[in-house]
This record gives structure tokens, sequence and C-alpha cells, in this order.
């Protein structure tokens, strides 16, 4: 018997006034998985969460947990734990008391609440600290207690609303890594809400991507990069070049030759566009020969060194631009001379135009 | 150089120390004279006019009446004022910029005028005692002329508008997201209310009380009105002393006493608030 989803939401939609915060939302999150909602503010990320957690009311559809609907439960009914932005701890509150809270709440003894509270400040390495005021805490500190006042319950279900925006980028990594830990330790089914696509990529075992109230795509974080759905999920989860084709395979309004696309496009399909990952090109000098590869004659002008990398710019001499990331060790064309860019043909991605 | 701008501040300062102290001085020595009449101080330093005080009952049982009368309307005033001031709060947009707009106007307008109205709505064909009647809960009109807690009444009416201001600024310093994380983690409306946001307002609230009472304790007008001579808090019987009786010495007396009552109140209770706070924060 298969179990069902730890939380499912049905056509679940949000209207402000005549304004469309969520259209008719499908989700199905499962047990212990660690689930991200990634899309630019406004997507109605945040929308869902608030839905879930009861703060806001659906003007329409189904939200069930553990297969019960909860649609007319209060939030403190629906055993659910949630992470804020800003941490919300209680300033009046010591660390423990923060982290007992909701066992409080439902009338857990005092010995119960003191063990528990213990067990979870050894978790987030934070063991003796439970004395203190947030107000003497760090940052990551209070990252780490807001997150056991929400797992300490145990909720069927945490919740988290961009927990780490408040934090500094090297923080913020040692914390996805410690966050990820967290979880999987107590194998909670976690929601988490984010705008950073590599915070997503990271972390996530599923990565719904949304935008204006609607879902782009739902998949791994390979799917996600690999086969992206649309033109915005290409373009918002990580870098992209985009090659609009003729229904001849040729690049629109180039005169390059025809393109060999990867198996399975059907020869003479109108509308399609190329999408390439700027690390799948590879940069030969001007008339080099190559054999199965696709080839776009250019110019460099432009070479920016990341690190990692080298960021170049290939002008395509029909308008088009290409960004192709060169090895630092390799010697790299300057600015100014012509090259060759190619890629072999299965390395793409096709995106049927609307 | 830093710009020394507090200086700007001296001459003010100086001022409200001369105004406030120079008066509290001409009672304090006034209280320390004997009355003879027609304006006429005996040039004897004693303790005669508090010694009065304090051996007739007539005045020992106003001043105890000024505290609970006070006590009373602070407490009613806080019960109001604070769910007001948090629904005004935490209500969204321009509609708490006009109720808070609302509450403000009707502060600036003179007590007189609001215990007028006040006496308009209990009045014996006003609509509370039309209301009442007609439900059928009392037989004649009720009066809130000449009884204590008319009294009660005009005190609170003065003070509500301030209170509620008060409490306002209180409430808004209180983040949101704390209510939510409380409610999500499993606290009820109450719960979230008693154990998150009383406790983070509680220094303000106890500001306010202090405030309501203290303002109370020197309720004149109001009290004055509706009172109607019937009920006799301090501030009553001390313009009845110095302006009906002409007895400039004991009238003085009894400020000096009234001061020094509402000043030992207020030390000991921001002394145990105090307490309270470190008790809370070790």
């Amino acid at each position: 018997m298969t179990r069902p989803p730890k939380v499912l939401l049905e056509r679940v939609e949000r209207r402000f006034g005549s304004s469309v915060a969520l259209a008719a939302l499908d989700l199905a999150v499962e047990e212990g998985e660690f689930l991200t909602l990634l899309g630019p503010s406004g997507c109605g990320k945040t929308t869902t969460l608030r839905i879930i957690a009861g703060f806001v009311d659906p003007t329409g559809g189904r939200v069930l947990i553990d297969g019960r609907e909860v649609g007319h439960l209060p939030p403190n009914k629906r055993e659910v734990g949630m992470v804020f932005q800003n941490y919300a701890l209680f300033p009046h509150l010591t660390v423990a008391e923060n982290i007992a809270f909701g066992m409080k709440q439902r009338g857990a003894p005092e010995a119960v609440r003191r063990r528990r509270a213990g067990e979870l400040l050894d978790l987030i390495k934070m063991t003796g600290m439970g004395d203190r005021h947030p107000g003497e805490l760090s940052g990551g500190q209070r990252q780490r207690v807001a997150i056991a006042r929400a797992v300490a319950h145990p909720p069927a279900i945490l919740l988290m609303d961009e927990p780490l925006g408040a934090l500094d980028l090297k923080l913020r990594e040692a914390m996805q890594q410690e966050l990820r830990a967290i979880q999987k330790a107590l194998g909670i089914t976690t929601l988490y809400v984010t705008h950073d696509q590599t915070e997503a990529m990271v972390m996530s075992d599923r990565i719904v991507v949304m935008q204006g109230g609607r879902v782009e795509q739902i998949g791994t974080p390979s799917d996600i990069y690999m086969r992206p759905a649309s033109r915005f999920v290409a373009s918002f989860v990580g870098r992209i070049n985009f090659v609009p084709l003729a229904a001849d395979g040729r690049p629109r309004g180039g005169s390059a030759s025809p393109l060999r696309l990867p198996s399975g496009v059907p020869i003479g399909s109108r509308g399609l566009t190329l999408g390439l990952r700027p690390e799948w090109l590879r940069l030969l000098p001007d008339g080099a020969a190559v054999n199965g590869y696709n080839v776009l004659d250019g110019r460099v002008t432009d070479s920016v060194f990341v690190g990692s990398h080298v960021s170049l710019a290939v002008d395509l001499g029909d308008g088009g631009t290409l960004t192709v990331d060169g090895r630092p060790e390799d010697a790299l064309p300057a600015p100014g001379q012509p090259v060759r860019v190619c890629w072999e043909p299965e390395r793409a991605i096709i995106l049927h135009d609307h | 150089m830093k710009a020394r701008w507090d200086i700007v501040l001296l001459p003010p300062l100086a001022l409200s120390v001369l105004l406030l102290l120079a008066s509290q001085i001409i009672f304090l020595k006034g209280s320390l004279h004997r009355d003879l009449g027609m304006g006429q101080f005996d040039p004897a330093v004693g303790l005669h006019n508090f010694i009065e005080i304090f051996t007739d009952s007539y005045f020992v049982q106003s001043l105890g009446l000024s505290i609970g009368v006070s006590a009373m309307a602070t407490v009613l005033t806080l019960l109001i004022a604070f769910p007001v001031a948090y629904v005004i709060a935490r209500t969204d947009g321009r509609l708490s910029i006009v109720l808070l707009s609302a509450v403000v106007v009707s502060s600036f307008i003179t007590i007189v005028i609001k215990v007028l109205g006040l006496m308009m709505i209990f009045s014996s064909n006003g609509p509370v005692n039309g209301a009442l009647m007609a439900l059928g809960l009392i037989e004649r009109p009720i009066t809130i002329i000449g009884t204590l807690p008319g009294v009660v009444l005009g005190l609170m009416y003065y003070t509500l508008g301030f209170a509620i201001l008060l409490f306002y600024s209180v409430i808004v310093t209180v983040p949101r997201s704390l209510e939510e994380a409380a409610q999500v983690h499993g606290a009820s409306r109450w719960q979230v209310f008693r154990q998150v946001v009383l406790p983070l307002c509680l220094p303000g609230v106890a500001a306010g009380g202090l405030m309501i009472f203290n303002v109370s304790m020197g309720g004149f007008s109001s009290t004055a009105l509706i009172g109607a001579g019937k009920v006799l808090t301090l501030p009553v019987v001390i313009q009845r002393t110095v302006l009906l009786e002409t007895n400039y010495g004991l009238g003085a007396a009894l400020a000096v006493l009234l001061l020094t009552v509402v000043i030992v109140i207020n030390g000991c209770s921001v002394a145990l608030l105090a307490r309270a706070r470190r008790g809370m924060l070790v």
C-alpha cells in the first residue's frame, strides 16, 4: 500500500482582489523529502508556505497534511514547524525555553521539555548554551535555535521561509550543509522557500520552480539544470545561451550551416531554440577542423577572469552573442581574435517556443 | 569639536524646574504655618496642619478614596486601552491611521466637554438608560452624577485616549512574526497574548499604568463635575479647603500630602518593576 504524500495541495489558489498570487497549484511533498520552492520575488512561493502554515486562507482548493484536510484549522492545530527569515526568536525567553516553546503549549511536562531541549542543543552544536538569551547569540546561532524550536515538537512538516537570507555568504554556505545534515538526521519532511538557485540546487531532493503564481517545473536539481522545461527555468537556474533555430536547423538570422540536434528531435521542427550552458562550449582556433561537433564562428569581444573559470563573450556576427567558459590554465584567445565555438550535439537543451 | 546642541535645552529646563519647584516650595512653606483666617499666617513653623489632617478621618478617608478611585480607573483603563491599542496596531494600512487619528483628535477635546457628553449619554432619558429600561434590566433610570462609578468613569474618559496612544507605540515594537512563530508552534490566541505579547509589553504597560494612576490622582475637573460635591477625592477637598474655607495652610498641607503619596507610590512601583526585570533577565 502506498502512503499518502505528507503534504498535498490540490488546485490551491489565492487571489488578492483581482490579482492572482497563486493559480491552481497542485503539489505533493513526499515523506522525508526536502522540497524547495524556488522563484523570483512575487512568484507565490511564500504565499504557498503561508497557506500550508495557516496564516493565509486559500481562495480555492484543498490543503492536506498526512491525508487530513487542514483548511479549517488555525496554525496552532496544524502540527507544523516553521523557521522565519528574521528568526523570530522570543527575546524574553532563554534558548532552552525558545526550543521547548511548542512542547510547552501542548502540555509536555517540564522534565520531558528539558531533556528534548538538551538533545536538540547537542544536535545544533550549542551544548550548554540553553540558559542564554537570543540577544546574546550570533546570527548563525540564532538560526540554529530557530531550527531547533521548529523541529522540537516534532511537527509533521518543517517549513522554512528564506531562513538563510540574513546571513553573509560564507556563513550561509556553512549553514546550508548543516541544515541539510540536521534535516537528514531527523528525517523530517521539509518545505523550503528561497530565491537563491544555488541554495536550492545544493540542498534539495526536488525543486519546484515557480513564476507568476504558477509552477514552471518540478524535478530533481539535475532535471531542472539539464532538462529545463521552459525558457524561464533554463535562464533562472544557472547561466545559459539561447540560439533560436530556423526550420532547416540553421541559427536564425545567421549564415552558418545547419546544426545537428540532440537525438529524438524531429528534423524540420519549427519554433525551436537551442539552450547551451557556457561550460558545455569549447573554443578552437579560427579554421580548426572538427568532427561530429557543432560549430559556430565568431570573434571574442570580452574576457573576464572569474576564478574557477574565465568567462568569454563571443560575437557570432549575426547579432547573437555566446558566453563560453574557458579553463584559466588554457591559452585562451584575447578579445578581438576570431574563434570557433563548438559543442557535442547531445549536450544541448531543446526549448519549444510558445 | 562636536556641536553642543544640548545647551539649547538648558533655558527651557531651567524654566520648568523653576516653575515646578517654586510652586511646590510655596505649598511646602505654607503647609508649615497655621492659617489665622483672612489670608493671615501664623509666623511660627509647626506641623499643626498635618496633625489636623491625620487626626480627622474626613481627610484620611478622602486620601483613601482618591487612591481607591484612581486604582480602579487605572485597572479598568488598562483593560480597555490595551486591547483597543492592540487592534489598532495590528490593523493593516489606512484603517489603522484613521483609527489612531480618531483617538488623537478625541484626546485633544477638553475634559469638560467630554464629561458633558458623558452626562448626556447617561442622562435619565439618554441612550444608556433608554436601552436598559427597554430591555427591562432596570426600573428607574440610573445616574452617574454624584456616584463613585460615575467618577471612575469620568477619570477613565480622561485618560483613555492617552493610554491607547501609549500602548499603541509599545505594541508596534513587537514584531508580528513573533506572534506567528508562537501560533505556528502550538500557541492559541490566548497563549500568544499571555506568553509573548504581554511579557514583551510589560515595561510599557507598567509605565502606562503609572501614568494613568498619576493623572487620575490629580484629576479634578471630571471628578468635580460628575462627583457633584458628593464624591470628595483629595483634589476636590483641596479646592474646597482653599476656595470655600479659605484655609490656605490646611489646603497647602493637603497638596503636599497628595504629592508625597504619589511620589512614594511611583517610587515603590519603579523599584518593584526594576526588581522584576532583573529577575527576568538573570
